[in-house]
C-alpha cells in the first residue's frame, strides 16, 4: 500500500555505535511526506537532521522503526535493491553539489540515466532537455570547475530531477548560494511540487521558511512539527 | 555514456596519477620484455648448430641430450644411418674445438663445424651470409666468420682475413650475420678441414644429419633409427632443440636470473601499479561515494575501476612495446638480436592486464566500503 505518501518513518530512531560509546542520532520518531509538499527539516548542525534525510534517502539502515518508499520497507532490502530504489525514485541535491569532477555537465546528468540502462539516445536526448530546462544549455560540456557556484547547482538539480524521481532530498541546497541563486533554485524545487512529487529540504536557512508546506525541527535527535511562525521565531 | 569512456574520464582528469600508473606499467612490461627477449637471444644461441641446418633428423650418441656437449660417433654410423628405411640423406658432423691466433696478437676460442661441402648440410644458410660465397668454404684453409665477432675476433672478420687455429694457417673466406655461439665463436668450415684444426681422428663424427623421404613422417624415421641402430639415438631437430635449451637452463642459472628478475618486475610493477590506483581512488572517494548515493551499485563501480585498470594496461603496454621496439632496434646492430613472437606479446598483454586489474584490488577495497550516506558529511 502506497496510501498518499511518499516516503514515511514510522517510529524509527537511529544510533552510532563508537567503542564503548553508543551515540543516539536519531530518537524514535514517525512522519510522512506526501505527494505535492516541500517538507523543510530545520535545526542546528549535529542535531540529527541529516540522519533522518539519510534515512529517507535510504543510504543508510535505521536501528529501530520502519522507513518505507513508494511502499516498500527498506529494511527488506539487500543493497542492491536499496541502489535501485534510489535510482528510480529518490532525486539528491547536495550541499556541496557533489559533481562528478571528471565528468560535464552533461555526463553528470546522463550518469543516472546510464545506470538505469536505456537507450543511448533518449539518455542524451533526456539530459539535454533537464539542462536547457534550468538554463543550462550552453554550459553543458564544461566540467563542475569550470562553472559557478550556482551553475553547479542547477547540474546537481537537472542530475537529480532527469530520473523523474518522486522524493527530492536536498541537503543544505542553498548555503553556497547567492540570493539570486536562493530564489531561483527555490522556485524550481517549489515548482516540483507541482508534478505531484515530494520535496525535502535539510537547511538552517529560515529564508526557506516561505516556501515550506511544512517544517520540522529537529533538535538533539528529537524532531517535532512546527508552524512557520515559530520556526522564524 | 559507456563504462570505458566514463573510465576514460577519470584517467584524463587526475593527470598526475595516471602518468604515475602508466609508468607502472611501463616500467614493468619494458623489464619482462627485455628480460624475454635476452633469454630469447639466449637460447638461440644455445641452439646455433641446429638453427643452420634443414637437418629433420640428428642422430648423436645414446648418451648426449645438449647439443652443445656431443659425445663422439664411428664414422660407420653414416652409412648405417643411410640403409634405415625412410632415410633419404645421411651426412657426418664434426664439431672441433679451436684456439684461434689473429695478426694483432688477439686470441680466442672457436667451435668449428664440419660438414659435407658444397652441400654444407650444417650450414652457413644463404641468408645468414654477409660476405662471400658459401662455395668459398671449400678453399685451402678456408673457415667462415660472424661480424658480430669482429671485436672478439682481433678486430677483423673481412673474407681474407689470415689467422692460426690450433697453430696451423686458416683464413676467413666467407662472412657470416647472426651465427653466434653459446660460449664460443663459431666457424664453419669442411669436415675434414674441421677434423684437421681440431686434431680429430677420421673415424670419428659427432652427429649424422639427416633428411627423410618426402613419404615418410620424421616420427617414423626416428623410430625406425632408434629401433635398428644400437648405441645412438635420432631426434626430431626441433626435440634436440627443446632438450638442449632445457639441459642449458638446468644447469647455467639462467632461467633463475631471468625468472627472478620478471617475478620482481611483475611484483615491483604489481604494488606500483596498486598504490597509483588506490591512491588515486582516495582522491576520488566523494565522487564513487555519489555515484553510489544517486544508485550505482557495487558491481557498477568494480566495472568502473577494472575498467580503469584496463586501459592503464593497454596504454601502457603499447608505450612500452614501443620501447621495447626500439631497445630491439638498437641493440640489434650489436649482435643482440631477438624476437617477442605474438603469442609471448599476447602473453605478455594478459599478464600485465592481470596485474594491473589485480592491482586495482586495493582500491575495490576501499571504495566498496565507502558508504553512500558520506556524500551528506
Amino acid at each position: 500500500m502506497t496510501d498518499s505518501y511518499i516516503a514515511k518513518v514510522s517510529n524509527v530512531s537511529k544510533e552510532y555505535v563508537s567503542g564503548d560509546t553508543t551515540i543516539t542520532a536519531l530518537h524514535p520518531t514517525s512522519l510522512r511526506i506526501s505527494k505535492g509538499e516541500l517538507v523543510l527539516l530545520l535545526g542546528p548542525s549535529g542535531s540529527g537532521k541529516t540522519t533522518l534525510l539519510s534515512l529517507l534517502g535510504c543510504v543508510i539502515y535505521p536501528t529501530e522503526g520502519g522507513v518505507f518508499v513508494s511502499g516498500r520497507s527498506i529494511t527488506k532490502l539487500k543493497d542492491r535493491e536499496l541502489s535501485n530504489l534510489r535510482l528510480q525514485e529518490i532525486g539528491f541535491v547536495f550541499q556541496s553539489y557533489n559533481l562528478i569532477a571528471p565528468l560535464t555537465a552533461l555526463e553528470n546528468v546522463m550518469m543516472p540515466l546510464q545506470l538505469l540502462k536505456i537507450s543511448k539516445k533518449e539518455i542524451k536526448e533526456r539530459a539535454i532537455a533537464a539542462l536547457t530546462s534550468l538554463g543550462m544549455a550552453d554550459r553543458m560540456n564544461n566540467i563542475p570547475k569550470k562553472l559557478s557556484g550556482g551553475q553547479q547547482q542547477r547540474v546537481a538539480i537537472a542530475r537529480a530531477l532527469v530520473t523523474d524521481p518522486s522524493l527530492i532530498l536536498c541537503d543544505e541546497p542553498t548555503a553556497s548560494l547567492d540570493p539570486k541563486s536562493v530564489t531561483y533554485t527555490m522556485e524550481r524545487l517549489k515548482a516540483l511540487t507541482k508534478e505531484n512529487r515530494a520535496v525535502v529540504i535539510v537547511t538552517h536557512d529560515l529564508r526557506l521558511i516561505p516556501y515550506a508546506d511544512r517544517i520540522y525541527e529537529v533538535d538533539n535527535g528529537h524532531v517535532t512539527e512546527t508552524t512557520k511562525e515559530n520556526a522564524t521565531h | 555514456m559507456s563504462v570505458l569512456k566514463t573510465a576514460f574520464r577519470f584517467i584524463r582528469f587526475d593527470k598526475a596519477k595516471s602518468i604515475g600508473v602508466t609508468v607502472g606499467i611501463i616500467i614493468s612490461t619494458f623489464l619482462i620484455g627485455q628480460q624475454l627477449g635476452i633469454l630469447n637471444f639466449l637460447t638461440g644461441l644455445m641452439v646455433t648448430t641446429a638453427n643452420n641446418s634443414d637437418a629433420q633428423v640428428w642422430v648423436v650418441d645414446d648418451k648426449s641430450k645438449d647439443l652443445n656437449q656431443l659425445g663422439r660417433l664411428d664414422i660407420r654410423k653414416v652409412n648405417e644411418v643411410l640403409s634405415i628405411p625412410g632415410v633419404s640423406e645421411a651426412y657426418p658432423l664434426v664439431l672441433a674445438g679451436g684456439s684461434a691466433t689473429y695478426q694483432n696478437g688477439a686470441t680466442a676460442s672457436l667451435l668449428l663445424i664440419g660438414s659435407k661441402g658444397p652441400i654444407f648440410p650444417a650450414g652457413p644458410k644463404p641468408a645468414n651470409i654477409n660476405d662471400g660465397n658459401v662455395l668459398a668454404l671449400q678453399n685451402d684453409m678456408a673457415i667462415s666468420s660472424d661480424v658480430f665477432d669482429t671485436e672478439t675476433l682481433g678486430g677483423t672478420t673481412d673474407p681474407g682475413t689470415t689467422l692460426e687455429i690450433n697453430g696451423k694457417r686458416a683464413m676467413i673466406t666467407v662472412q657470416t650475420k647472426g651465427v653466434r655461439g653459446f660460449g664460443a665463436p663459431i666457424a664453419y668450415t669442411t669436415i675434414e678441414r674441421a677434423r684437421y684444426y681440431g686434431n680429430i681422428p677420421s673415424t670419428q663424427i659427432n652427429a649424422v644429419l639427416v633428411n627423410c623421404d618426402s613419404g615418410t613422417s620424421v616420427a617414423q624415421v626416428v623410430q625406425n633409427i632408434n629401433g635398428t641402430l644400437s648405441g645412438v639415438r635420432a631426434w626430431p631437430s626441433q626435440e634436440l632443440k627443446d632438450s638442449t635449451i632445457n639441459a642449458v637452463l638446468a644447469s647455467s642459472g639462467i632461467a633463475v636470473s631471468t625468472g627472478s628478475l620478471i617475478i620482481f618486475a611483475l611484483i615491483s610493477g604489481f604494488f606500483i601499479i596498486g598504490l597509483t590506483l588506490y591512491s588515486s581512488a582516495l582522491d576520488r572517494l566523494r565522487d564513487y561515494g555519489t555515484l553510489k548515493a544517486i544508485g550505482a551499485s557495487n558491481g557498477y563501480i568494480r566495472k568502473l575501476i577494472l575498467a580503469q585498470a584496463f586501459l592503464f594496461a593497454l596504454v601502457g603496454f603499447a608505450l612500452a612495446y614501443i620501447l621495447l621496439e626500439l631497445f630491439r632496434n638498437g641493440v640489434a646492430s650489436t649482435g643482440l638480436v631477438f624476437e617477442l613472437s605474438p603469442a609471448v606479446l599476447a602473453v605478455m598483454f594478459g599478464v600485465i592486464v592481470l596485474i594491473s586489474t589485480g592491482s586495482s584490488a586495493f582500491a575495490l577495497k576501499r571504495i566498496k566500503n565507502v558508504e553512500p550516506a558520506s556524500v551528506f558529511r
